[in-house]
């Protein structure tokens, strides 16, 4: 999986998150997330669930599956 | 031992000195508290010297760090205890900094983490100045090579633009560059003109 070839650069290797970050309320603040940083820890992974399945990060698997709710990661 | 804003010409504010006036360290240094010598008692034109965690700064031959605290360096918080994703990066709304004034960003995090801290002015265009110094309650983190330069969200090397004043409108972001979530805050504090203390 190469995440260059499925979200839209909005900052050059950067893409939009957002669950980029979370108050202490709960609130979920939008952000960039590195397009470089998701192909170093996740490029090998094939589907969203394999990637969820990968990290413990609240933010990145909301990520995983908000990509997969928009048609760009099977 | 005694706390010194020299003259404008080398640009040192509230620089801290050791008992023969030799230079120990600047805001945000770790701070080696020496026997016989109480930190409390280190308080020369309203400003003050405190441990970061707020703890009483009593033991001899350790190294501590330090933070100016008083009425003429003014703090604002840019970043208040947010859990940032990996590999994510947060924005600040825009701070007015146009006074040429000197300005230090301390951030404070709960794990260690590799991260950047970008300022650039509101237009994105050229000029940058920060300090950037970075504690964990007990001891420094930042390192000048976890604060890559790259144009235009520019992090400046926490040492070489030490003493750069800002001129602009300026946001700020905040780069987790690791594998783990981290909570952070990061604050702007902003020192007094040089001469005015």
């Amino acid at each position: 999986m190469n995440f260059y070839d499925i979200l839209d650069q909005v900052d050059e290797g950067y893409a939009i998150n957002p669950y980029a970050a979370k108050t202490v309320n709960g609130t979920w603040i939008e952000g960039m997330i590195s397009i470089d940083f998701l192909n170093e820890h996740f490029g090998q992974y094939a589907n969203a669930t394999e990637m969820i399945d990968a990290t413990e990060s609240e933010g990145l698997k909301l990520f995983f599956a908000w990509l997969r709710d928009q048609g760009k990661l099977p | 031992m005694k706390v010194n804003q020299t003259d404008g010409s080398i640009r040192d504010e509230f620089v801290i000195t050791g008992p023969s006036g030799e230079k120990v360290g600047v805001n945000g240094d770790r701070l080696k508290v020496d026997a016989n010598l109480s930190v409390d008692n280190v308080t020369v034109s309203n400003v003050g010297i405190t441990s970061v965690d707020g703890a009483a700064m009593e033991s001899t031959g350790k190294y501590m760090p330090v933070k100016l605290t008083g009425s003429n360096v003014k703090e604002t918080v840019l970043i208040n205890n947010i859990t940032v994703t990996p590999g994510s990066t947060i924005y600040q709304s825009s701070v007015n900094m146009t006074d040429c004034d000197f300005f230090r960003v301390i951030y404070e995090n709960t794990v260690n983490t590799n991260y950047r801290i970008g300022v650039f002015q509101q237009n994105m265009s050229i000029g940058y100045a920060a300090i950037l110094l970075a504690y964990d309650g007990t001891q420094i983190q930042g390192k000048d090579d976890q604060f890559p330069y790259s144009y235009p969200n520019a992090s400046r090397n926490i040492w070489s633009k030490l003493y750069t004043p800002f001129c602009a409108t300026a946001k700020f972001s905040f780069e987790n560059q690791g594998g783990s979530e981290v909570t952070v805050s990061v604050k702007l504090v902003k020192l007094s003109r040089r001469g005015v203390v």
